[in-house]
């Protein structure tokens, strides 16, 4: 990557440091980037995005802003040719540097961070010798004897081959000039994010919307290719491989330099903080900046004049691909102890239905063996805003969530909800600050995989019409009041402007 | 190279005197290879120099069937590693097939380029042309016998070529005498010829029992002298290291012309041979030793790595390794170092019994510790080899290569007392060298067979 931006001096406001997503990858973060950058186009953004290999094309899933320039690409894993280079040798001082920076990982000195990172940037660590040379070799077998001991040397090896050549690539790279830099998670781009703090002395803010580390513990834990050995499999600990530890152990250390040199960190709920806590975040950092939305597809979906009183027909809405982890059997359960008290009831579960094709077989067969054939329409992908206006409830009963868009939009439609206690959704129903907790709820929040807890909530709310009309209202002024879209932001550009006039940290 | 470690480990296992010598003996002839068979052929027939043939023809003979061994072995040299390796590669894939396909390509390559070189190099020389055309057709055929030794060795038929070789060299001796009442001179070299066609033939029909035919091309083989350039550079310069000393005597200036330009040295040239018969037994007892034991520790020491076991144990199994490489070289030592000084001591004794001139004794007694030293060469190499440190055997190869020319040079010049110690000191140092390389590559074992690995 070239340097030339730094010879132009052309300086962005914010630099995005992003790691498989915007602009290449759509998704729930991305749109989030995207509707950012759109909400202020008095500042220049310009972002390097981390994508795992050139092999996978690189297009915009987006219609990028104006304000959205230069963004580089860098490619984690993409083969690198290695020049041997015959005088570059790594010192022994140097290489004493890299032993001792290894062996005080988890203490992270920041002077001992700063000499790694610029001894990197003038080249006194040539990739060639890192990858093939003697002394980095004798720091591996170093490294496994400390780390990992009794297992399979050769797993070891390429484990650490492959966990840290991208980080000497990152280490090299020359990154563009800007006022405040912002990285979108821990990981690579939290990495990446690091060194322009400690290169460029500006500061470093974290947005985290699922945490980093926990999803790569799970992805690891769960990953085949990644060797154990063999009689750890059976044990009922299910305890991981010492090689899957390596992995997690690097996951967890990048996150916590990142926690460390970021001057904020932000999250969207109460949970993702203290998960963040246990990863070793400073709790003063943290600051809660749950999502927004857009308020005027939503608002006003419900006649005012709905009449909840006399109301003998209803309707439950579900919205999500059925697929395991939101646990659509649950719903299905519940709806049974629902269809059992009320005769007039019709359920829609909305969301795709390709994706696990299997579990969706299980589901239909689910909903014949509890006779709901009559109840519940699987309706497929649709505009949950058509749907909105005639639903009175709408239930989530997933497994795992961080902060539901489809509980926001049911708010911001004057529909309660029902959800399962995960993510931010007790958040999103009870409120979280005191001001938010006095607006009442706006659902019923349940155990997680409890049908009968779910179907009694569901009741609860379609036969209690007052209970019903105050959620419904709890629910539109708790999101006009703390989940607007232009309020977010308004946080973030006031964020941003704070440290822009930042003068240069040490 | 590393092959043929089960069939010699089979026949020890029939734990027999009789069997345990055969093996000893075909290690001897597969190992010592194509220049130890040139070297008997011509004793056999350097006896014949009081056999009441023309003083002149026999000269004449046998310096055209040392060109022939000599330049066929550097000429062969840069297609007798690659191949080597392609077949290996092939036969760690488990296609044996492609075995035929590859002899015919290569045996295209070698006999085009052999004709052209064979015909150019002995065009301007003063023989009749029957006798150009039965030599240029020697060439060939044993630049063809090298070749297929390869390809048998490569499929472990050691019988069959020990019995071609018997075979074939009782014929080329008894046709060469038959003829040369008949024929003269051209009827010598066309009996001997004879004979090496028979070798020729015999191995060829045993690659052709072992294998189908299939197609004539094989374009996989040609692309290995792209990508393995370094091996065919090294089994030519190597080869032509081992000559060039000789090479450079005949054109010394009391080097012998036999007739335009067919030159010969006589001082020099027959201590130097005799030398080169002492090894063999080193050659056996390394065969034996290195390409079953240590092939047995290198094979475990990979397959710990690849199934997965910790450094410890894959440490211990190099230090295995280390052990047993120690041991054999003490045992070589003990072997090669007591033959040796036996020669050295009875040199004037031998010097009589093969009917070399006494002031040749000293020239014959630094050829066999330069023979001594090139044998522990050949060795190191062989180990380096196995490691696939081609970047350093290139290395040795070109400082035996450079250091036998300039010393060979050097010795010419100095005069008759310093024959033979340009080649000898030239030993020395590549052994030295190949040495360093050995020892510091088995030092460095694990990070060599690591941190070499390409990334992705």
């Amino acid at each position: 990557m070239s340097n030339e931006d730094h010879e132009s001096g052309k300086k962005y406001d914010v630099c995005l440091l992003l790691e498989g997503t915007y602009p290449f990858v759509s998704g729930g973060v991305s749109s989030w980037i995207h509707n950012l950058i759109k909400g202020m186009p008095e500042l220049t953004f310009t972002a390097v995005c981390i994508l795992a290999t050139s092999k996978e094309k690189a297009e915009y899933k987006y219609e990028v802003p104006d304000n959205f320039v230069d963004p580089k690409v860098i490619y984690l894993h993409d083969h690198v040719d290695i020049k041997q280079n015959l005088f570059n040798k790594i010192t022994k001082k140097n290489m004493q540097k890299m032993n001792e920076f290894h062996k005080n990982m988890d203490v992270l000195d920041v002077g001992m961070m700063k000499e790694v990172v610029s001894l990197f940037r003038k080249n006194k660590f040539p990739l060639s010798e890192l990858m093939h040379g003697k002394k980095s070799w004798d720091l591996l077998v170093d490294r496994y004897n400390i780390e990992v001991n009794k297992e399979s040397f050769i797993d070891y090896f390429w484990t650490f081959r492959f966990t840290h050549l991208p980080i000497f690539k990152m280490l090299q790279l020359e990154l563009p000039n800007a006022r405040v830099y912002h990285t979108i998670s821990t990981g690579y781009a939290g990495l990446l994010g690091v060194i322009a703090r400690l290169t460029t002395r500006r500061p470093l803010l974290l947005t985290e919307h699922g945490i980093y580390v926990k999803e790569r513990k799970i992805e690891i834990s769960q990953a085949e290719w990644i060797y154990h050995k063999q009689d750890d499999r059976f044990r009922v600990d299910s305890k991981l491989g010492a090689i899957q530890t390596f992995w997690i152990r690097m996951f967890e250390q990048l996150g916590k330099i990142c926690y460390d040199y970021s001057s904020e960190i932000y999250t969207l709920y109460e949970g993702n903080k203290q998960l963040e806590i246990l990863e070793g975040a400073d709790p003063a950092k943290i600051k809660i900046i749950p999502n927004g939305i857009s308020l005027k597809n939503f608002l006003e979906l419900k006649p005012e004049d709905h009449d909840y009183k006399g109301q003998n027909e209803f309707a439950v809405g579900f919205v999500g691909r059925v697929v395991p982890i939101k646990d659509v059997k649950t719903f299905l359960r519940a709806c049974k102890i629902v269809a059992l008290k009320i005769e007039k009831l019709k359920v829609y579960i909305m969301g795709p239905t390709e994706e696990d094709e299997e579990y969706y077989e299980e589901c239909l067969n689910l909903v014949k063996l509890l006779h709901l054939e009559n109840i519940i329409e699987f309706t497929g992908k649709v505009k949950v805003t058509d749907y909105l206006p005639i639903l009175d409830v709408i239930v989530l009963t997933s497994i795992s969530e961080a902060q539901p868009l489809v509980i926001m939009e049911a708010n911001c439609a004057g529909v309660p909800a029902v959800a399962s206690d995960v993510g931010s959704c007790r958040e999103l129903l009870e409120g979280r600050t005191v001001s938010d907790k006095a607006l009442g709820p706006s659902g019923i929040v349940t155990k997680v995989a409890d049908p009968i807890e779910t179907g009694e909530a569901i009741l609860t709310i379609l036969q209690k019409p007052v209970l019903r009309k105050k959620m419904s209202q709890a629910g539109i002024e708790r999101v006009k009041t703390f989940y607007k879209e232009s309020d977010l932001n308004k946080t973030y550009l006031k964020i941003y402007r704070k440290y822009m006039k930042m003068e240069n940290l040490e | 190279m590393a092959g043929i470690g089960f069939e010699l480990r089979r026949m020890l296992g029939k734990d027999s005197y009789l069997s345990e010598m055969s093996a000893y003996l075909y290690a001897a002839m597969v190992s010592s290879g194509p220049w130890l068979m040139s070297v008997l052929c011509l004793s056999i027939l350097g006896l014949y120099s009081y056999s009441g043939f023309s003083r002149v023809d026999q000269d004449i003979f046998r310096t055209t069937i040392v060109y022939v061994y000599a330049f066929t072995l550097v000429y062969v040299g840069y297609i007798q590693l690659v191949v080597t390796r392609y077949l290996a590669d092939k036969f760690y894939l488990g296609e044996e097939r492609i075995t035929l396909t590859a002899f015919f390509s290569s045996s295209v390559l070698v006999l085009v380029l052999g004709a052209i070189l064979g015909i150019g190099g002995i065009w301007t020389f003063e023989l009749t042309l029957t006798y150009k055309i039965i030599a240029v057709v020697l060439f060939l055929i044993v630049a063809m016998i090298w070749l297929a030794m390869i390809f048998l060795s490569a499929v472990k038929d050691f019988r069959s070529i020990v019995q071609a070789f018997a075979v074939g060299t009782s014929i080329s001796v008894g046709a060469a005498f038959l003829l040369y009442p008949v024929m003269g001179l051209n009827g010598y070299l066309l009996g001997y010829t004879i004979g090496q066609a028979v070798i020729y033939f015999w191995l060829l029909a045993r690659l052709l029992a072992e294998f189908p035919p299939r197609k004539v091309w094989d374009w996989g083989m040609l692309s290995y002298f792209i990508r393995y350039w370094d091996l065919a550079l090294i089994g030519m310069l190597f080869n032509l290291a081992i000559w060039i000393d000789k090479i450079l005597f005949w054109f010394a200036p009391d080097s012998r012309m036999v007739v335009p330009y067919l030159r010969t040295h006589d001082l020099y040239e027959g201590p130097i041979f005799f030398a080169y018969l002492t090894i063999v037994p080193t050659l056996a007892i390394f065969l034996i030793k290195i390409e079953t034991k240590f092939y047995e520790h290198y094979h475990d020491y990979f397959a710990k790595i690849i199934s997965k076991k910790d450094l410890f144990s894959i440490l211990q199994e190099k230090k295995g390794m280390t052990l047993m490489l120690r041991e054999s070289l003490r045992e070589i030592l003990i072997v090669q170092g007591s033959l040796t000084l036996l020669c050295l001591f009875m040199a004037s004794e031998f010097i009589e019994i093969v009917g070399l001139s006494p002031i040749q004794k000293p020239m014959l007694q630094i050829a066999l510790i330069g023979s001594f030293m090139q044998v522990l060469l050949s060795i190191a190499v062989i180990i380096l080899f196995y490691f696939d440190l081609r970047k350093e055997v290139l290395l040795v190869t070109l400082v035996f290569l450079l250091s036998n020319t300039g010393l060979t040079l050097l010795s010419m010049k100095l005069g008759f007392t310093f024959y033979g110690y340009g080649y000898c000191y030239s030993c020395f140092m590549s052994l030295m060298c190949a040495y360093y390389f050995v020892s510091k590559s088995v030092t460095n074992l694990e990070y060599i067979t690591f941190a070499g690995q390409p990334i992705s």
